[in-house]
């Protein structure tokens, strides 16, 4: 079993992640998960630095995780992302929601990333 | 007039611009967020042209800049999030 919120610089074990899922009701794991992308932009990427506020960041993202949670059909939230150097086409970020229901795993899994990257105090930075 | 202690916690952009991640001011006047930013500008005017984009946190929460700031406040000003920007 992993903790469902976590930012730190621990690499992003999604088969952990996903070990300790209580499945009892569940129709549905909606999966989403961010590499570093390259090329980006036309420009080569080697890695990227990410820094946090991350006392921050896990409670906005905690927070996040709740209203996920009071959604309809939604049973379980995870999010975890990394700080620190992440090596081009390496996972950064990765949301895992299990619902009743395919779609309303999917939906939720989309709001859950969409509010991160709107709210969370994460930042990519230069060296 | 007493002066209260607060925080500041710097990030990303704006800890670059300024040069620190960490600076303790000591406010006696306007005792908002928007009053440690004005104090947090005199002391750094090179922040000045962020106050359209950053957003205030007291105790890591986002809230408004009228929002009232006590001695030993945990504050920070948080730089856009979304997409972040590399050098």
């Amino acid at each position: 079993m992993t903790q469902p919120i976590r930012v730190g610089p621990e690499p992003i074990d999604l088969n952990l992640m996903q070990s300790g899922l209580d499945l009892s009701g569940v129709g549905g794991i909606a999966t989403f998960v961010g590499v570093v992308r390259d090329p980006d932009q036309g420009q080569e990427v080697t890695h990227l630095n990410y820094e946090a506020y991350r006392e921050m960041a896990e409670s906005e993202l905690s927070a996040i995780a709740e209203e996920a949670a009071r959604r309809e059909g939604v049973r379980q939230v995870l999010a975890h992302h990394r700080v620190g150097r992440v090596e081009r086409g390496v996972a950064s970020v990765a949301v895992v929601v299990t619902a009743a229901h395919r779609h309303q795993a999917l939906d939720a899994c989309a709001y859950v990333i969409d509010e991160l990257k709107r709210r969370a105090p994460i930042w990519k930075v230069g060296e | 007039m007493s002066a209260d202690a607060v925080r500041v916690l710097l990030f990303a952009t704006l800890r670059q611009m300024a040069g620190a991640s960490v600076v303790e001011l000591t406010i006696s006047g306007d005792r908002t967020v928007g009053g440690c930013w004005d104090e947090l500008c005199a002391q750094m005017p090179q922040l000045s042209s962020q106050r359209q984009v950053v957003r205030p946190a007291v105790n890591r929460t986002y809230v408004g800049w009228d929002t009232p700031v006590c001695d030993g406040d945990e504050l920070a000003f948080i730089p856009p999030v979304s997409g972040g920007y590399r050098e």
